[in-house]
């Protein structure tokens, strides 16, 4: 089975999978982190409490994350299609995976944010500081541990959404498993892609769990 | 002037059990350069009223004037420049766990617009003061108790305030530590002429540090006066309450604020052990030698009908008889130390 052809398939799988999965979390964390943060502060107990934006966002997060990712996949196709100019290929995912990816993101950032000691912001506001400078400087600070957890968490789900992209030609280790392995019966295959696909999944998770414990100074 | 005025200050809260009063009417004022306590129980409305005093909390009715203006003509902005002018601590510190103890003090610096190295040297300067230069890399987690009070403390100083509020600063605290910490307020006050204000449940610290005092109870003050007098004359049961909890060995150096009526005899430290039997040896002696003995400091338990933990003694001057007092309370089992 080792055929060059089959390498070849497998080393642009990996090159797919990581495009797609790194580009739509870097893309998810540029909307997802801002809205995270938007929610945490509007929130009752929040810095700047405020029910209707923290409504209207809460439902938005809630909705977009009830859809199935391979229906939105499909529902969004009008929607990558005025974006990205088409809807098959990888860069073509990355625009349903990144919606996917928003309120999740949002989601992770908000409870990490949240979790930041009351008293720590009480200081800085004893202190004159602004709401802006509270959240720069002491909410996204003092988070940091948990908000480097949770972005490994959300890349892993991003890369397991990922695999549902062969569905629009978007190429990927998960659609060469389905191609070769439901379609073919070519276990072998599959199995390796699965293995593949372990192995960046720990590589991810282990990077990200270092980086966390590295700048963790509370220990 | 007074430094801090409050005035007819009324603050309630909406919670799921209907309206909370945390303060009814409060009235006070605190003269520049003072050192001002608030006592009360836990729910007595203290905290509240300290954080109306920089409007983190901002009062339901009244006034609170800070050197003759009121907090609530403030526009927002102003406000936040005021809180400069009053620096705060708490009981748990509130640093900033993933900054260097360096940072958190710069942090008021960087708020106030100062560059890096300006707020680093000045940084340096209050750690001095605080006696932490050696710490300046270390981060909060690594730090004892103590130590990230004086980093608290150093960050409250570092835009000058001409007010320094203390919210239970010493309750997280064990008496040593408490002490020092008590002994360094009392240092800033002197040298810098900061207003202090300290909110505790603990009479010890009042009587330690404060001048003048307030006693609250569920959100009203109901006694106010100079530190000595209440001391000597509480007129309010929480005030009497109070003094009889506070059993002197809150602060290290609770002994110092008995005056001795015997005059400079020598002092002696006896310590009831397990062996000690449940006698009144104390009474037994001055009944066997004929002599006064003054008890500078009692600490003493019942455990299982045996009294556990010890004593200071002072015997009167020139007394004869010290040696074979001595020797009457060894042989009731009680060991006798040195008083430094």
């Amino acid at each position: 089975m080792w055929t060059q052809e089959i390498i070849d398939m497998l080393i642009q799988g990996i090159g797919e999978t990581l495009y797609m999965t790194i580009g739509s979390t870097v893309l998810g964390y540029a909307f997802g982190l801002p809205m995270g943060v938007l929610l945490a502060v509007t929130d009752k107990d929040g810095l700047k409490p405020n029910a209707a934006v923290y409504k209207v966002m809460d439902v938005v997060a809630n909705i977009v994350r009830s859809v199935p990712f391979l229906v939105l996949l499909i529902l969004l196709i009008p929607f990558t299609k005025f974006i990205v100019g088409k809807s098959y290929g990888s860069t073509a995912t990355i625009v349903p995976l990144t919606i996917a990816a928003i309120p999740f993101v949002a989601r992770m950032v908000e409870s990490s944010i949240k979790e930041v000691d009351a008293g720590v912001i009480e200081a800085a506001r004893s202190m004159g500081a602004s709401n802006m400078r509270i959240i720069v400087k002491v909410l996204l600070v003092e988070a940091r541990t948990s908000l480097i957890t949770g972005s490994t968490i959300a890349i892993g789900t991003i890369l397991g959404y990922s695999a549902m992209a062969g569905a629009v030609g978007g190429g990927g280790l998960g659609d060469i498993a389905v191609r070769y392995g439901y379609h073919r019966y070519q276990m072998d295959i599959m199995i390796v892609t699965v293995i593949l696909l372990i192995l960046l999944v720990q590589l991810f998770q282990t990077v990200g769990m270092y980086l966390a414990s590295r700048l963790d100074k509370r220990k | 002037m007074s430094e801090i005025v409050v005035e007819n200050l009324c603050k309630s809260y909406l919670s799921k059990d209907g309206k909370v009063e945390a303060l009814k009417n409060v009235n006070l004022s605190v003269e520049a350069g003072d050192i001002f306590g608030i006592i009360g129980m836990s729910g007595a409305g203290k905290s509240t009223l300290v954080r109306c005093m920089n409007f983190l909390e901002v009062p339901t009715e009244g006034r609170v004037l800070i050197k003759g203006k009121s907090l609530s003509d403030y526009t927002e902005k102003e406000l936040r420049k005021q809180r400069e002018e009053i620096g705060m601590i708490f009981q748990h510190f509130n640093l900033l766990m993933q900054k260097s103890v360096l940072e958190n003090v710069c942090f008021p610096l960087y708020i106030q617009g100062k560059k890096k190295k300006d707020a680093h040297e000045r940084a340096m300067e209050l750690l001095e003061i605080v006696g932490l230069t050696d710490k300046a890399e270390s981060y909060p987690a690594q730090l004892s108790g103590g130590q990230k009070q004086r980093v608290a403390i150093a960050r409250a100083l570092a835009s000058n305030p001409k007010i320094l509020l203390c919210d239970e600063a010493t309750s997280a605290l064990d008496p040593q530590t408490t002490y020092s910490i008590l002994e360094l307020l009392k240092d800033i006050n002197a040298r810098f002429g900061i207003t202090i204000v300290i909110i505790t449940h603990q009479m010890s610290v009042v009587r330690e540090i404060c001048r003048r005092v307030v006693i609250m109870n569920e959100g009203e003050v109901v006694e106010e006066g100079l530190v000595s007098e209440i001391f000597s004359h509480p007129k309010s049961e929480v005030a009497k309450e109070l003094i009889r909890k506070d059993t002197g060995s809150d602060v290290e150096d609770g002994q110092k604020a008995v005056q001795p009526v015997i005059e400079s005899g020598e002092k002696i430290r006896i310590v009831f052990s397990a062996n000690s039997a449940f006698e009144p040896v104390i009474a037994n002696l001055i009944l066997t030698f004929r002599e006064p003995v003054n008890i500078l400091k009692a600490d003493t338990k019942n455990v299982g009908g045996v009294a556990k933990g010890e004593m200071i003694l002072q015997f009167m001057k020139d007394s004869r008889q010290v040696e074979a007092m001595k020797a009457h309370l060894r042989e009731r089992g009680l060991e006798i130390g040195e008083v430094d």
